[in-house]
């Protein structure tokens, strides 16, 4: 479907050639003038043929319909037509023309007048338009995958087909990608019947049948990247790929190569003349490729006009086919068998002939034309125009590792700067644009890439075409003669002209990097490729000077626009990110509980039968622990077994405080600094034989933690005999706490002893119960007598179910992390929010934990001046002063009476309503701490412009002095 | 008694899909009756070591960080320079090296109930790893018997191809459930049934 | 992490001592390996301040930590050319001065 109307193509059809085989050219309207555009080009470098493909959330815009693969229902709209392509309101733009200049977007955002933008924005926005992109989710399921192989040739021309059967020959894995749906690359635009494409018949042949070649068509290398890496988008459009079966629309291939091949060929470039933009002129080269390809007549009385060789062979084709050429060389020399060549196949040929300015307005009518050494302006009918500037190497990819195109003169363009390791250069890349030496440079180039993988069979050459091969000649490109009149397009998607370069030349930005932003020259969808190199040339002319001087601009990935999904192939939804669970898992789902997000954790955040919501049921919660006894998973914990005769010195350096004297059978609270001085992190050490310790972990910290001593065991003190292996996932863990935790504990697990002789605070026991081993540390976290159970996580569920089943009669209930969160605010234990990696010990209150006899990670530039001063933020108390309004956090802390402006003194880290004093408590950091305990401050949110007052006291709003824990 | 739970005792419950083309052309299941011990030496008792787990286990150490030591009821991986994982049926063996691996002679750490075994297997098997590991599965480079640690959406991973067309993974227990949904997700296209085995080797 | 070891942002191949050469997503990176640390317990402040924030900025050749998280997990010293980003030899970190 075309536009709702129903339209015929044949299989291998683009939307193109089909829409050209259907009468119609006129492809869209343009970007910034809206002047009718029909197709330039047949290939990815088309910069106006731009449609809107697919309905719905699956609606593509600014698709190239040279590139695009017809398929049965296919639906595609022309985009930027307002209100309708054939009745164009926004043409009335091209009256303003003078108003867009060069530079207005640059000047409207950076003039001295910013608001202008506003003002212009609703009306280009809607006027200038590529399409439009959906706020639908994409039906289309999209993948990634990773591949490997020695050789990888881009591009499936002659050179990538020769490359390709040189480089297995020679015995290496080949992959050979090519962005079209056949093999060939320029070979498909020659005559369908005849020696040149049996030969291309019998080479695509013997390549397919290498066994160690692997052919991906419709897949285009975007991008390259360090160490050989490419990346591919493999398109399956043409398959109609079903989601529902798991078929994908494009996948994304991280291809790993040991050696690259570019066999990127050469893409004509326009002739920079009046109105050389108007529907029915096209390049040379895809006139041929619509007439010899598709089948389709681009016209019936055409003009072909050129600087070069190579727009003759299409001429040729076209006289051949029936349609009337005579042939415009602005050189007044072309070597004279190709004039003969010509002209028996009845074209007219004319030397020294310059087109300044087409005629017609939807459609080309003919042509005005200038002829060396004469004033005669000569007036030529035409219905198609055809044109080639010369040659452009495809460097793209190549300089994408940052190597500068060089330019050559003989070709009037850039080649590769070079190649890097492991990378080489095959045909029209690397400026071989006849046929013959094209092949001989790809066979080089595969025996080359085949030997750096290691490979060095030896290998027959490619038998060469029995075709006529020119060398390539081309003269500079002329500009064309001033007045001619007409706009004279450089870039056709943006609508850059000849008069705006020259603009940017007065105005200063006549560096290319600094033309490209001045005008947006080659920054549209297609990036330039078919605009660049005429700029460059047309730049160098009016600064008057060399191409090489004015130099070229950065190429970088991608090489054609990639879509968002296959970036992110199925990481999306609930795959978004890989999550974790608790062995526990499944259980709090069959227990009611809500579950949230805590890191890559997935965690209980309540339980249903405390209340219907967090904020209900955390006050229900925690009640629970300081009344009764509650049950909490602490499974997320980082655990690290340490063990071995130094591991009592290592733990003894990277804590704060001393490990050196912890007997078994005990666990001790520590904190680890960076060597910064910085809280890393805090947990607890257990140690359970004599090299045997258990290591707790926060859980944001956990994998940080690890890495960190791996890093101090492997490379600073190799000398310490240590093992460190993580046991997070080994061992899940559970909190019971609460005055009748010891009861719970008694009547659950008789085997376990926790009478206070046996476990005392702070002590760490192992047992074996029914076979099992359970590790119990008595430790608190909510300031409540509370042990804590680590057990093999397969036995989770069995242990979590016996404790709340068994003491039932206590009352004993699971309590979630909200709970857990808000009794450690009401004990003044610091946790994530706290450890920030900015704040210091002394900035928590707990620099007397430091041991004053030992050294300890962090110590010497914990003792700086500035981390001691004593304006510090450091930790405080904060008790809600308004009995009707709550504490946040992130709130920003003032003095009383200070006005509310800046960064403040400080802010509130933690809040939580402490259903022990009936108010809102918070901890956080204000500047000169404790000090100002006492002191009445205001906690400002200006997000919901709330002051409240609040009182600074000592973070330890419970039990200070710790009689709960001995209960 | 504890009963002991696999974290995918759910989803292994959730039977298999057909694919694009009507089949299914994988098995996709849990491994189970195993056991899993880390083993390691410093720097003085590497031969001690060697010596404890040829008397218990029969076989020498690997010297290969590339290639699966295969021997009876047990497979030894040397999974880092003078770190060991033997995984064995053999619950007797694990509580011997426990026992025998004292701290002169290195030191070892349960992990059986930190890693779920994962089995794919079928034709498709090495085009969805392809799918899932940043690992070249090219039989020169991943041969039969040989294993690859590495990750499956950013948590690691130890990968085990036990024949040309089947693989093992040992993915960390908290993320098995969301390591199966990925490699559930990306078997779609090729369909799988899915299984569980007491007793793979 | 919408991108990751499977996405397409592969980009460096680094040669693990150990595991042969992977992808850069299977590490993680550790600053710079030429510096040395001050043995554990040096008193003198300004030799902590010096090897904590003081770095060179080298354009060329640089030595530098990687650990392996995603496989063995060892820590490796890495030569990288910070101006080509190509990437050199690899050893163990703890088999210092036997790359």
């Amino acid at each position: 479907m075309f536009e709702r109307k129903p339209l015929l193509g044949f299989a291998g059809d683009t939307l193109a050639s089909a829409l050209l085989a259907n009468g119609l050219t006129l492809a869209g309207r343009s970007f910034k003038y809206h002047r009718p555009r029909g197709f330039l080009a047949a290939g990815v470098e088309e910069p106006n043929a731009l449609f809107t493909l697919g309905e719905g959330g699956r609606t593509t815009p600014n698709v190239a319909a040279t590139t695009t693969e017809l398929y049965e229902g296919l639906v595609a709209r022309r985009q930027n037509a307002w209100p309708s392509v054939d009745f164009d309101l926004g043409a009335a733009i091209s009256l303003l023309a003078p108003l867009l200049p060069a530079g207005f977007y640059y000047k409207t955002f950076m003039g001295p007048r910013r608001g202008s933008w506003m003002w212009y924005e609703p009306f280009i926005r809607r006027a200038a338009g590529l399409g439009r992109a959906r706020h639908e989710r994409d039906p289309d399921r999209y993948e990634t995958r990773h591949a490997y192989t020695d050789v990888l040739v881009i591009g499936g021309g002659p050179a990538g087909l020769a490359a390709a059967r040189a480089a297995a020959a020679a015995g290496a894995a080949v992959a050979l990608v090519e962005q079209d749906s056949a093999l060939g690359g320029m070979l498909l635009a020659a005559p369908a019947t005849g020696a040149l494409e049996d030969w291309r018949t019998e080479l695509e042949r013997a390549v397919r049948a290498m066994p160690n070649v692997e052919v991906l068509l419709r897949t285009t290398a975007c991008g390259v990247y360090d160490g050989n890496t490419v990346a591919l988008l493999e398109r399956h459009d043409h398959e109609r790929p079903d989601a529902g079966l798991g078929k994908a629309r494009e996948v994304a291939v991280t291809m790993h190569a040991r050696a690259i091949i570019y066999a990127t060929g050469a893409a004509e470039r326009p002739l920079v003349f009046g109105d050389n933009d108007r529907p029915g002129i096209m390049l040379a080269s895809a006139a041929q490729a619509y007439l010899n390809r598709y089948a389709v007549d681009p016209g019936r009385r055409a003009l072909v006009a050129t600087n070069n060789d190579g727009a003759w062979r299409s001429a040729i084709d076209l006289a051949v086919a029936g349609i009337a050429v005579p042939i415009l060389d602005q050189r007044q020399h072309v070597e004279p068998a190709l004039q003969d060549a010509a002209r028996r196949v009845g074209i007219d040929v004319r030397t020294g002939a310059l087109v300044t300015r087409a005629q017609g307005r939807r459609a080309v009518t003919g042509a005005l034309v200038a002829h060396n050494g004469s004033a005669r302006v000569e007036h030529l009918a035409c219905d198609l125009l055809c044109m080639s500037g010369g040659w452009s190497p495809t460097v793209h990819l190549t300089s994408h590792t940052g190597r500068k195109p060089v330019y050559r003169d003989d070709i009037g363009a850039f080649v590769p700067g070079g190649y890097a390791p492991g990378q080489f250069g095959a045909g029209a890349v690397s400026g071989e644009f006849a046929l013959s030496a094209a092949l001989r440079s790809a066979a080089e180039a595969g025996r080359a890439a085949a030997h750096y993988c290691g490979h060095a069979d030896p290998i027959g050459p490619t038998p060469p075409p029995q075709v006529a091969d020119h060398p390539f000649t081309l003269e500079p490109p002329r500009a064309c003669p001033r007045g001619a009149g007409g706009k004279a397009f450089v870039d056709f998607q943006n609508d850059v002209t000849t008069r705006d370069l020259a603009l940017a030349h007065e105005e200063g930005y006549a560096a290319i990097e600094h033309l490209k932003r001045y005008t947006t020259l080659g920054m549209g969808t297609d990036q330039g490729k078919t605009s660049n190199l005429n700029a460059i040339h047309l730049m160098a002319a009016l600064r008057g000077v060399g191409i090489a001087e004015a130099g070229t601009t950065t190429f970088r990935p991608p090489y054609t626009p990639v879509s968002i999904g296959a970036l992110a192939g199925r990481s999306i939804g609930h795959h978004f990110r890989p999550i974790r669970r608790s062995p526990l898992h499944d259980c709090h789902i069959a227990n009611g509980a809500a579950m949230i997000d805590a890191g890559p954790w997935l965690r209980p955040w309540y339980y249903r039968w405390a209340g219907g919501d967090a904020a209900a049921a955390y006050v229900n919660e925690m009640r629970l622990v300081r009344s009764a006894v509650g049950l909490a998973d602490i499974s997320s914990l980082g655990k690290i077994d340490v063990q071995w005769p130094d591991a009592a010195e290592f733990l003894n350096r990277v804590y704060v405080n001393g490990f050196a004297s912890l007997p078994a059978g005990k666990a001790r609270y520590g904190v680890m600094l960076n060597d910064d001085a910085s809280v890393l992190d805090d947990g607890t050490t257990a140690r359970f034989g004599e090299y045997r310790y258990f290591m707790t972990t926060t859980t944001a910290q956990a994998a940080e933690v690890m890495s960190w001593l791996e890093f101090l065991l492997q490379t600073a003190w190799i000398d310490l005999d240590v093992q460190v292996v993580s046991v997070t996932d080994e061992w899940a863990g559970m909190s019971i706490a609460g005055p009748r935790a010891r009861a719970a504990l008694a009547l659950a697990l008789p085997e376990i002893d926790a009478a206070d002789a046996a476990l005392p605070h702070m002590g760490a026991r192992e047992f074996e119960v029914d076979g099992v081993p359970i590790r119990v540390l008595r430790l608190s976290f909510s300031g409540e007598l509370a042990y804590e159970l680590y057990v093999p996580a397969g036995y989770a569920i069995a242990l979590w179910e016996r404790l709340l089943e068994r003491a039932a009669a206590l009352g004993i209930r699971p309590y979630g992390l909200e709970a857990l969160a808000s009794l450690r605010i009401e004990k003044g234990h610091v946790a994530g929010l706290e450890l920030d990696h900015r704040n210091t010990l002394d900035d928590l209150g707990l620099g007397k934990m430091a041991a004053r006899d030992k050294a300890y990670v962090g110590r010497e530039l914990r003792a700086r001046a500035q981390l001691q001063a004593p304006g510090r933020w450091s930790l405080v108390g904060l008790e809600c002063l308004e009995p009707s309004a709550r504490l946040r956090g992130g709130a920003i802390l003032f003095a009383r009476g200070e006005a509310l402006a800046g960064h403040g003194r400080g802010y509130v880290t933690s809040v939580t309503w402490s259903t022990e004093l009936g108010k809102y408590i918070a901890l956080g950091l204000y500047q000169g701490g404790l000090r100002h305990a006492g002191e009445e401050i205001v906690c400002a949110y200006p997000l919901k412009n709330e002051q409240v007052r609040a009182r600074i006291v000592s973070p330890m709003f419970i039990d200070p002095n710790g009689e709960r824990l001995h209960v | 008694m504890f009963e002991r739970r696999s974290p995918l005792a759910p989803q292994l419950a959730g039977g298999g899909r057909d694919g694009a083309d009507g089949r299914r052309s994988m098995r996709i299941g849990e491994a189970r009756g195993w056991h899993l011990i880390q083993i390691g030496a410093h720097r003085r008792s590497g031969a001690a070591l060697a010596a404890a787990v040829g008397r218990l286990c029969g076989c020498a150490l690997p010297s290969s960080p590339r290639i699966v030591t295969a021997c009876g009821a047990h497979r030894l991986y040397r999974i880092a320079a003078d770190q060991y994982w033997i995984v064995t049926h053999d619950a007797a063996v694990t509580a011997a090296l426990a026992r025998a691996i004292t701290p002169d002679v290195g030191a070892s750490t349960a992990l059986t109930h930190a890693r779920v075994r994962l089995v794919i297997e079928g034709a498709a098997a090495t085009a969805l790893l392809a799918r899932i590991v940043p690992i070249d599965l090219r039989s020169a480079a991943l041969p039969v018997g040989s294993f690859a640690q590495t990750g499956v959406q950013h948590a690691c991973v130890l990968l085990e191809r036990s024949d040309a067309q089947r693989y093992e993974l040992y993915v960390l227990r908290t993320y098995a459930v969301s390591t199966w949904e990925w490699i559930l997700d990306s078997a779609m296209p090729y369909g799988y049934d899915v299984h569980v085995a007491q007793t793979e080797q | 992490m919408a991108t990751g070891p499977t996405g397409n942002d592969g980009m460096l191949r680094i040669p693990c001592p150990h595991c042969g050469e992977r992808d850069y997503t299977e590490f993680r990176y550790g600053g710079d390996a030429s510096k040395i640390r001050p043995p554990h317990g040096t008193a003198d402040a300004r030799a902590w301040q010096e090897y904590v924030f003081l770095f060179d900025n080298p354009k060329g050749a640089h030595l530098e930590y990687w650990q392996h998280v995603l496989g063995c997990r060892q820590w490796l010293v890495l030569e990288r050319d910070t101006a080509t980003n190509a990437v050199g030899k690899a050893h163990l970190a703890r088999s210092q001065g036997s790359p």
